[in-house]
């Protein structure tokens, strides 16, 4: 088992009201799963993916990963396991916009430490998903769609065991989402699990298990 | 095209120092009877100064890259005599404390010593620009 | 082989794509330096000044002509040449007076020297037998008595050979120079009263008029008195008052006392000025610090998911406060420097107080310190920020429809 949930609850308190984020959670995955958790905005797709990615603490519950509980971690230990053995593709714009595309891509190979510079195979990740000829270009330059692609190559460059993705599809186009779905798909059928959060109805046919989340609960 | 603006405006600049300082803004010893030193440096400078705008006025219209490579190490030679001057060809007064010394000689210096140091920077820059070859901004095509 | 990424490294790459804000911050830190290393050099220079000025000044009181009381000051403090003469009979009179333990005359002249200036030299004469204030000064630095006709320079006045100084179309050897006092002794000629007998007549000899109606057999241009032990100063100058007209007083501790009280006030406005500036500088870079962190959350939020620890995020914010405020040190103690050794003349002539720069360790400490203190302010305004970083519960996590 490479990922196990169990009872994971976040609780949220502004003043003297409180509400659950993120409520009893149960899921495992295991490798080359391809899990899809749909839900409308609000549901609490993002703080299950940041919880599970080990970037909030649960308020009660368990995250176990690869054999480790990640509460039991320091945050250096923390932060390496994040760095080497998942691959997050946040929502929205995340690339740094003071490095070329190509050092966004090497960037997570540098945050601990690693002999190399990672030149060769970023620019293959970039190869394989179409945008090799912006490597030296500033993130401004790019469009949505391309700056999506980044942070999907950057994912890759630590040969991650977990995918975490949050709306990876977003304000892309019919065209791009599809190709953007494949890329999971393979990586999934090399072995890598996927677990991609969405409300985009679409993309939910490509996922092997299929969830849905309502209020902080998962179905 | 924009060094060779900036490099214009520089030159003019400090050649315009250079040429009026001695008797404007940091200027050498008031005359009395006799002849000083420090006016004939005076004299030198206002002379090295209008040579070195006139340099900086023609970079400013030349449009030839290698031209102005030679226009900038000419600058650096005047600025290089700008120093000598005061402090070995024809001299200041002997005087520690003489406005000549303790003023116009510095002024003189600083400025010179940053005109050097910015035609070498320059030179060198321009040099492996030339090496690159003209065509890049097209307006370096050398007409002869 | 490409770069790798370390934090300094992205620091840079951060630097580098916000020119604006990075040299606007330089800039500030670079006045800071600047005001820190010229203004404490400036500062010590005059204490030192001050400072050649009590060792130098072995007498309590000098006497002079009544009217030339600033005349006197100006040559001693700024080297400003000047003449002025009264009768030697008034030596003789204050001689008679109680409570003197020492008194010497001296004679002054101004003499045009050398092939080209037109500012004259100020020439004093002492006498060698009575002298008690230049003379030990004298032996200090030669170790002897000086030859006959030999003349001794301060250490501003330059020499065409080093051995030999022109006055009056006659060169007169020189037989020491002295070290430098940052007073306007330093300008000065001495001459023994022999050797300015000579001078006189070639001044006069050379039609020069203003000599008409003195000389050195009898007339003298200052007394200086040293006032005997348990003797009131104030006593003795009422007693001078007392016994004679046409004279002027100058007490040399209140001379120096002065000098020493508009310089305390010097220093203590360089150093509220410093203080303020350094908190102004504090504050703008926090000020700056926090601002940008804030739109710098989702990148720090960024690199946190991807697996950066919080000390390399605070280590990245560190990196990059270092090099605005090692820069602006830089900057600002070189432009100090450039202004402050090759201009140290005109700005102590500027002054007009006694100046004398610090030795090569001190300066070498006082560019130190201002570095330090620059270099440090960038990694401390940065600090609270590095620290908030470095918390457990970070508040650096994307939110949903961010």
């Amino acid at each position: 088992m490479l990922l196990e949930l169990t009872n994971l609850c976040k609780k949220y308190s502004y003043g003297d009201k409180s509400f659950y984020a993120v409520r009893d959670v149960r899921l495992s995955l295991n490798s080359g799963d391809f899990a899809i958790i749909a839900g409308r905005s609000g549901s609490g797709k993002t703080t299950l993916l940041n919880l599970i990615g080990g970037l909030l603490s649960p308020s009660s519950g368990k995250v176990v990963f690869d054999g480790s509980d990640l509460m039991s971690l320091s945050d250096r230990d923390l932060s390496a396991l994040r760095n080497e053995k998942i691959g997050f593709i946040p929502q929205g714009y995340s690339i740094l916009s003071n490095l070329t595309v190509l050092d966004n891509v090497r960037l997570p190979y540098f945050l601990h430490r690693r002999r190399g510079d990672a030149r060769d195979r970023a620019l293959a990740l970039l190869k394989e998903i179409g945008i090799e000829h912006l490597a030296n270009a500033y993130p401004k330059s790019l469009s949505g769609g391309e700056l999506r692609r980044v942070a999907i190559a950057r994912a890759f460059i630590n040969n991650p065991k977990l995918l975490l993705a949050d709306e990876p599809t977003n304000d892309l186009d019919t065209e791009s989402a599809g190709y953007v779905m494949k890329l999971f798909s393979r990586a999934a059928a090399e072995g890598v699990s996927v677990l991609l959060v969405t409300h985009d109805p679409d993309i939910i046919a490509y996922g092997y298990r299929i969830y849905q989340m309502r209020d902080g609960r998962l179905y | 095209m924009k060094s060779k603006f900036l490099s214009g405006i520089v030159f003019i600049a400090a050649g315009l120092l250079l040429a009026t300082g001695p008797y404007l803004l940091f200027p050498v010893c008031k005359g009395g009877m006799m002849v000083m030193r420090c006016h004939n440096t005076a004299k030198a400078e206002l002379i090295l100064g209008i040579l070195i705008i006139a340099v900086g006025a023609l970079t400013l219209i030349t449009k030839s890259k290698k031209i102005r490579l030679w226009l900038n190490a000419a600058t650096g030679l005047l600025a290089v005599l700008a120093i000598l001057f005061p402090n070995a060809i024809t001299g200041v007064c002997s005087k520690v404390h003489m406005s000549c010394r303790s003023l116009t000689l510095p002024s003189i210096a600083i400025i010179s010593i940053l005109l050097v140091f910015f035609t070498a920077v320059n030179t060198l820059y321009l040099f492996k620009q030339g090496n690159k070859g003209e065509i890049r901004d097209g307006t370096g095509i050398d007409p002869t | 082989m490409a770069q790798a990424l370390t934090p300094h490294k992205l620091s840079r790459f951060n630097l580098k794509r916000k020119p604006f804000r990075t040299y606007a911050l330089t800039i500030v830190v670079s006045v800071l330096s600047f005001v820190l290393f010229g203004g404490s050099l400036v500062s010590i220079s005059l204490k030192n000044g001050l400072g050649g000025l009590e060792a130098r000044f072995g007498a309590d009181l000098i006497v002079v002509p009544l009217g030339h009381e600033s005349d006197q000051k100006a040559l001693l403090l700024t080297g400003k040449p000047s003449y002025f003469y009264f009768d030697k009979g008034i030596a003789d009179k204050l001689k008679e007076l109680d409570g003197i333990s020492k008194l010497s005359t001296q004679f002054y002249l101004t003499a045009l020297s050398a092939s080209c200036c037109s500012v004259p030299v100020q020439i004093i004469g002492i006498d060698p037998a009575s002298d008690f204030t230049i003379s030990p000064w004298i032996k200090e630095s030669v170790g002897g008595n000086i030859e006959k006709g030999a003349l001794i320079v301060g250490s501003d006045i330059e020499l065409e050979d080093n051995k030999h100084i022109r006055f009056f179309d006659k060169d007169y050897p020189v037989a020491a120079r002295l070290d430098e006092t940052g007073t306007g002794l330093d300008q000065s000629v001495f001459a023994s009263i022999e050797t300015i007998k000579d001078l006189y007549q070639r001044a006069r000899q050379k039609g020069l008029n203003f000599l008409a109606g003195t000389d050195p057999e009898g007339s003298i241009s200052s007394v200086l008195i040293k006032v005997k032990d348990g003797y009131g100063i104030e006593r003795l100058i009422t007693d001078i008052r007392r016994s004679m007209d046409g004279v002027q007083i100058i007490k040399t501790q209140g001379l120096i006392g002065s000098i020493s009280r508009s310089l305390g006030n010097f220093i203590s406005f360089f150093k509220l000025f410093a203080i303020t500036f350094l908190v102004i500088t504090l504050l703008i870079l926090s000020v700056v610090f926090s601002a940008t962190a804030n739109e710098r959350k989702k990148e720090f939020a960024t690199l946190r998911l991807l697996g950066a620890t919080r000390k390399r995020l605070a280590a990245i914010l560190l990196w990059e406060s270092l090099y605005i405020s090692g820069m602006g040190g830089v900057i600002g103690t070189g432009i100090a420097a450039a202004i402050v050794f090759p201009f140290n003349v005109y700005i102590a002539d500027r002054i007009g107080l006694p100046y004398l720069m610090p030795s090569p360790i001190w300066i070498a400490t006082l560019l130190t310190g201002s570095l330090i203190t620059a270099v440090a302010v960038g990694p401390t305004a940065s600090a609270y920020l590095a620290v908030k970083l470095c918390r457990p519960q970070t508040y650096l996590t994307f939110r949903e429809g961010e």
